[in-house]
């Protein structure tokens, strides 16, 4: 005698007058699926939607669609005051709650977003002479509560231009973290190839990519 | 008025032990040199966290194409070619206490390895710098020495 014709024969599991509804409905459902049980195929049928259905729940979870919003951070002034000397300078900028107002207005909720990538980082800068004082630029993001992060590098500085277009890292696990962080850091850090008495005034402008789940 | 006056005295006593903090956190700013004498590297502060890049090499150039040094094993293929001098190896170092800074990271530009790393000071002119992977039982230190500016 197996285990399931032991179960059928549990007499507890009878439809009683005293007892609820829910109790009933469990009696009724043990019930049937015994009953199938004479016929092996209608059983073997039953599990195969059983697990049909799980397969599906699980697909439909799975799969549940990402959409995508692009967003430039305009303008990010990195400063660095002079005098600078010939060798490795840092600008830097620090930004706050900047991704607030666009998430709202998106109605992205931050705990839906699944990740931020760079899409594309350059920086301008007034006067393209100036470009031509710097040998390579590297940008980087920072905040409190996640590791700094390099995004984004040029080398060599394409010279007389006013703008730059800067190379995007491949790995960009953290930057989600730093962009919600309630302040985060660009940081700049330019070679220069002579001394100069000036202050280095540069604007960058990151596209960034956020994927979340409507 | 007792108990006006030690609120008072309490207030006084936390701010400055707040401002005495901070201060021994900022003790390790400055420039400093690892002990094989390759490179010099300007700790800066950067938020409440503390950073240090490369600003001076022994051999600023890469014996082989005769240009900068670059980061060329940097695991990041598209960040190969930020220059070396100006690289930041030393990231995200808070001050915990007792001349500690901690939950910090080392690079090392020679194999493009990160280490978890914690800094201490006996005396705030030498640092001894810990990488580890894992525990910091495994680890390496190393001493680095602080570089007066004239």
């Amino acid at each position: 005698m197996n285990l399931l014709t032991k179960f059928t024969k549990i007499k507890c599991l009878k439809p009683q007058k005293n007892k609820t509804c829910l109790y009933n409905l469990v009696y009724n459902s043990v019930n049937h699926y015994f009953r199938c049980k004479k016929n092996r195929k209608m059983q073997i049928e039953i599990k195969n939607y059983f697990w049909g259905a799980i397969l599906t729940t699980l697909l439909m979870g799975c799969g549940s669609e990402t959409k995508v919003e692009s967003f430039t951070i305009e303008n990010i002034n990195l400063v660095a005051e002079g005098p600078l000397y010939e060798g490795s300078n840092t600008a830097q900028a620090e930004l706050k709650n900047m991704l607030t107002s666009f998430l709202e207005t998106k109605k992205i909720k931050p705990e839906n977003i699944e990740n931020i990538t760079i899409q594309s980082c350059n920086l301008t800068i007034e006067d393209s002479a100036n470009f031509n004082i710097f040998q390579s630029i590297n940008i980087q993001l920072a905040s409190e509560n996640s590791e700094m992060q390099n995004i984004a590098i040029i080398n060599p500085i394409a010279k007389n231009k006013n703008i730059q277009l800067l190379k995007v890292a491949e790995k960009q696990e953290k930057i989600k973290d730093i962009l919600l962080d309630k302040m985060c850091f660009v940081v700049a850090d330019a070679i220069i190839v002579a001394d100069t008495a000036m202050n280095i005034n540069l604007n960058c402008n990151l596209t960034i990519n956020i994927k979340y789940i409507p | 008025m007792k108990i006006k006056l030690t609120l008072i005295v309490m207030l006084i006593s936390a701010l400055s032990f707040t401002k005495v903090t901070e201060n021994n956190g900022d003790k390790i700013i400055g420039l400093w040199e690892p002990s094989n004498g390759k490179a010099r590297v300007k700790i800066e502060k950067i938020g409440t966290k503390y950073y240090g890049k490369i600003v001076w090499l022994k051999e600023p150039n890469d014996p082989t194409t005769q240009k900068p040094k670059v980061d060329k094993n940097n695991p990041d293929t598209a960040m190969r070619n930020v220059p070396l001098k100006g690289y930041r190896m030393l990231k995200d170092f808070t001050y915990k206490e007792k001349d500690e800074w901690i939950d910090g990271t080392i690079y090392d530009p020679e194999n493009g390895t990160t280490y978890s790393c914690i800094i201490t000071t006996k005396d705030g002119n030498v640092l001894n710098i810990r990488g580890y992977i894992g525990v910091k039982a495994l680890g390496r230190t190393d001493t680095w020495k602080k570089i007066t500016v004239k």
